[in-house]
């Protein structure tokens, strides 16, 4: 599958022109990997940012007293992870683990900090998928304590 | 107001929007006045834009049937109404309402959407200011999981916590946890 066609069919890049995917494409190199590999491992600095292509990944937090890795989420294709160490420069604060084979896009930090930073048309485009994947992010867990009430 | 007296007041989104986007923000936005007890957004509900506080105190507050928490309160220089921007459903997290009169910045949705194609560095600026701020909305509830885990409180134990009879306790760390993830000072 062309990673093109994939990002066209993610209404977060909706914002994104043809041209602009193409190069999104181009600046993106995808990998693939088997069940159980960690991509984001979580007190480490993250060094790229990954899109999900095929298959599922969770989000797993440690708990040191109970020894145990916590699940917070499952991802699915079209979601974007490993964004806070690229944001903020911090350790990842949660592990990103394949559940089965996965495929993912890979977009190194360099490449993130220019769309992130720049304010060419699609380096915008860019800023609003990676603001629509943390908001997403704070209302799953919004939504998660919301139940608490219930 | 005027983009100097901005600048003077809001001096770090100032600098990170520049001069020129500072006008085009008061330009674009609406200075509204709210009296005390005013529903600025509904818990729940559609919100059609986001807010910048100029001055007063607003509550925050979770609403789930018959019940309702009040989360903490934000003041100058906060914003409200950004996350359902960009969840792309326009649906609220949770309820802000005013304590005291207050003055707010209001930019439309819709006017921000529509901007991406005449000013594209404006919404850039103020989409970064978003991704920070939500960064770090996120890290907080971060920190928040890994102190409860320090008092054996973890998911699996707020599991405990909830079923327990100690009511003050559960709304307690509920509390906190849901001010920190509405960006509120606890």
């Amino acid at each position: 599958m062309l990673l093109k066609s994939f990002l066209k069919c993610q209404s977060m890049f909706k914002h994104l022109a043809e041209h602009d995917l193409d190069a999104l494409a181009r600046a993106i190199y995808i990998e693939e990997f088997p069940a159980e590999q960690v991509l984001v491992e979580e007190g480490k600095l993250g060094k790229v940012l990954y899109l999900l292509v095929e298959g599922e990944i969770k989000v797993m937090h440690y708990e040191p007293l109970s020894g145990v890795l916590e699940e917070l989420k499952t991802l699915k294709p079209g979601e974007m992870f490993g964004l806070l160490s690229l944001v903020d420069h911090l350790p990842a604060a949660a592990s990103c683990v394949a559940h089965g084979p996965v495929k993912v896009g890979i977009l190194p930090r360099t490449g993130y900090n220019f769309l992130s930073k720049s304010v060419a048309p699609i380096a915008l485009g860019f800023q609003l998928a990676v603001a629509g994947q943390l908001a997403s992010d704070l209302r799953h867990r919004n939504e998660t304590l919301r139940g608490f009430l219930r | 107001m005027d983009t100097a007296h901005f600048e003077k007041e809001f001096p770090s989104l100032a600098h990170r929007l520049g001069r020129d986007n500072v006008a085009l923000l008061l330009q674009l936005a609406q200075l509204c006045e709210l009296p005390a007890g005013y529903e600025l957004i509904e818990d729940a509900s559609p919100v059609d834009a986001f807010h910048l506080i100029l001055s007063g105190e607003l509550r925050v507050e979770l609403k789930e049937g018959k019940q309702s928490l009040l989360l903490g309160r934000l003041g100058k220089g906060k914003w409200v109404g950004e996350v359902s921007l960009f969840t792309g459903d326009n649906i609220s997290t949770s309820g802000v309402i005013t304590d005291t009169p207050a003055v707010v910045l209001s930019l439309k949705h819709a006017d921000f959407i529509a901007a991406q194609a005449q000013h594209p560095d404006f919404v850039s600026a103020l989409t970064q200011e978003f991704v920070d701020l939500m960064t770090e909305r996120l890290r907080a509830s971060n920190q928040i999981l890994e102190q409860i885990g320090e008092h054996q409180l973890a998911f699996q134990g707020s599991d405990t916590l909830l079923r327990s009879d100690d009511d003050g306790a559960r709304q307690g760390w509920l509390k906190t946890m849901l001010q920190k993830l509405s960006g509120v000072e606890a």
